[in-house]
């Protein structure tokens, strides 16, 4: 049986695994790969020093490997490839699609961290270590979306429906649908959430699954419809990965922790993180007045709470990425009443978030474009839901825009 | 095509038999003392061609068998790689495209692709409700 070692030098991961990696050993080792990639490390050496025999079973765990990293910006590399070995990988095209090394000093030259293009900037807050850039660009701005005042009551009508062109809203969210009649989709409205004018949406249906509209130029005759919510637009001023130093993130301390990176007193975020355990909320049925519950009361009184929300106990979806927008303000003291309106009692942000699949996300800020893009193009999504401060977190990508 | 001068073994189809038909198959390479050095090569090609058999042959849930022969004549190593299941033609899938970049590379094809490029010659037959696939490999043997 194949041992696989595991240690680690300068933080990247060596896998040393020994004998050999056929069809038997194979499974094993593509296993740790696979722990290692979900446990967030995005360079890893794969050191064949002890290995005398390699069949295509082995070289596939390192093909897929390569894929899932690549993708997530990150690389495997190998190390101590004997002659014998290195034929098969010639004969296999390996040599296009690795790199290989054969002290460790060049390991250590090629896998240090990049310092070409801008610098990243380090800052420790609240047990989050951030790596971070800085742009100096204009304040964004923030504006509300149609009024909450008759959710509650479950009494929105046709013309609580306002409609967003998508040209007008590059980050948002909200209660919203898609569709031209009013009659057409008033039953559909739910948790929706605008990232870069891509709109998502988790229609209020019993079975529901994600609506979305992706964006690639904006069109202008494309509205996205809410009954509230609100939207922003700008610049981010800094865009940061985040890391936990010792076990997961909460929500509520993220978003402490990244107003230490700006002096705005409110903020836009706009977020890739890997979920640890997702608490998040949605509504069960759409809050129009044809809709509203019989017995008089609110949709929130506890005589009509299960009916309308989907309020999980227990955390959810770990594992999958969470691609979320929203708002977040230092204080509640002095608010503008603008944004008071746009927080429930006593929170401090309001973020909604679509679950993805699982998948590694790269961990480098200035590949958070990218990776937002592949993420909401490419990738799949489960749900739309209001994200809850105790969500928990490993890592992820964050932009801040400035209001 | 004929397999009755030669030696053979006959196992269940999984993955289990492997190290069996590779220990066969190296035990009769020393006994024809043939370098060490063509073991790796020889068990190589063993697993590639196996593992196919044992994942693809018999549909999932069915017990299958697999036989290997192998032989030293004229200067070279005959194997000979059989099963009962379902007609397949490994030869004629297609060879992974090497100038492809990693995403658009293709995870699978490498195994036959290295079996085709090791040996010297390799033929597919279906005889007798059997995929029987020969291959050759020229040595310099001691005995030849």
């Amino acid at each position: 049986m194949t041992d696989c070692i595991i240690r680690e030098e300068n933080g990247i991961p060596w896998i040393t695994p020994q004998g050999r990696l056929d069809s038997m050993t194979s499974p094993q080792v593509q296993q740790q790969i696979d722990e290692l990639i979900m446990a967030g490390k995005r360079l890893l050496v794969a050191d064949l020093s002890d290995v005398g025999f390699v069949s295509s079973a082995g070289l596939r765990i390192f093909m897929m490997a390569q894929k899932q990293l690549k993708k997530a910006g990150g690389e495997i590399v190998f190390f101590g490839v004997s002659e014998a070995i290195m034929t098969i990988f010639k004969m296999s095209g390996f040599d296009s699609l690795f790199r290989m090394f054969s002290t460790r000093q060049e390991i250590a030259a090629a896998l240090a961290p990049h310092q070409g293009g801008q610098a990243l900037q380090q800052h420790e807050a609240g047990g989050i270590q951030f790596s971070y850039v800085k742009n100096s660009v204009r304040p964004g701005s923030c504006f509300p979306i149609g009024s909450q005042d008759k959710f509650a009551q479950s009494r929105y009508e046709l013309q609580d429906s306002i409609p967003v062109k998508q040209a007008d809203i590059q980050f948002g969210a909200g209660l919203a649908a898609i569709g031209d009649e009013y009659e057409d989709y008033k039953e559909f409205f739910g948790e929706a959430v605008v990232i870069n004018r891509h709109f998502f949406f988790y229609p209020a249906v019993k079975r529901p699954s994600v609506d979305f509209i992706l964006c690639r130029e904006p069109d202008p005759s494309m509205k996205y419809r809410f009954f509230h919510g609100f939207g922003f637009n700008g610049q981010c001023s800094a865009v940061a990965s985040f890391e936990s130093m010792d076990g997961f993130i909460t929500l509520d301390n993220l978003i402490t922790a990244l107003l230490t990176l700006t002096s705005a007193a409110s903020i836009g975020i706009v977020m890739l993180a890997e979920s640890k355990g997702l608490l998040g909320m949605n509504l069960k049925k759409s809050p129009i007045f044809e809709n509203k519950p019989k017995n008089g009361l609110e949709i929130f009184d506890a005589a009509n709470f299960s009916e309308w929300m989907n309020f999980p106990i227990e955390p959810t979806d770990i594992n999958n990425i969470i691609a979320a927008a929203g708002i977040a303000v230092r204080s509640r003291d002095g608010l503008a009443s603008k944004y008071e309106k746009l927080l429930s009692k006593d929170a401090l942000h309001h973020i909604h978030g679509g679950v993805f699949t699982k998948e590694p996300l790269s961990k480098n800020p200035a590949q958070f474009a990218a990776e937002l893009s592949r993420v909401l193009t490419e990738l799949e999504a489960t749900k739309v839901q209001h994200v809850l401060g105790q969500s928990k977190f490993s890592s992820g990508l964050v932009g801040i825009v400035e209001f | 095509m004929n397999k009755s001068d030669m030696d053979t073994l006959r196992l269940p189809a999984r993955i289990e038999s492997l190290k069996l038909f590779q220990d066969f198959t190296c035990q009769k390479l020393k006994g024809w003392g043939l370098p060490q050095a063509l073991e790796p090569k020889v068990e190589l090609i063993l697993e590639e061609i196996l593992t196919n058999v044992f994942n693809y042959a018999y549909a999932a849930g069915t017990e299958g068998e697999a036989e290997v022969g192998c032989e030293l004549k004229d200067g070279s190593l005959r194997f000979v790689i059989a099963d009962w299941g379902a007609a397949f033609n490994p030869l004629e899938s297609p060879p992974p495209d090497l100038t492809d970049d990693i995403d658009a590379r293709k995870v699978g094809g490498l195994g036959i692709f290295f079996v085709k490029e090791m040996v010297d010659a390799i033929a597919y037959d279906r005889a007798h409700d059997q995929n029987i696939l020969t291959i050759a490999i020229r040595v310099n043997s001691p005995n030849t």
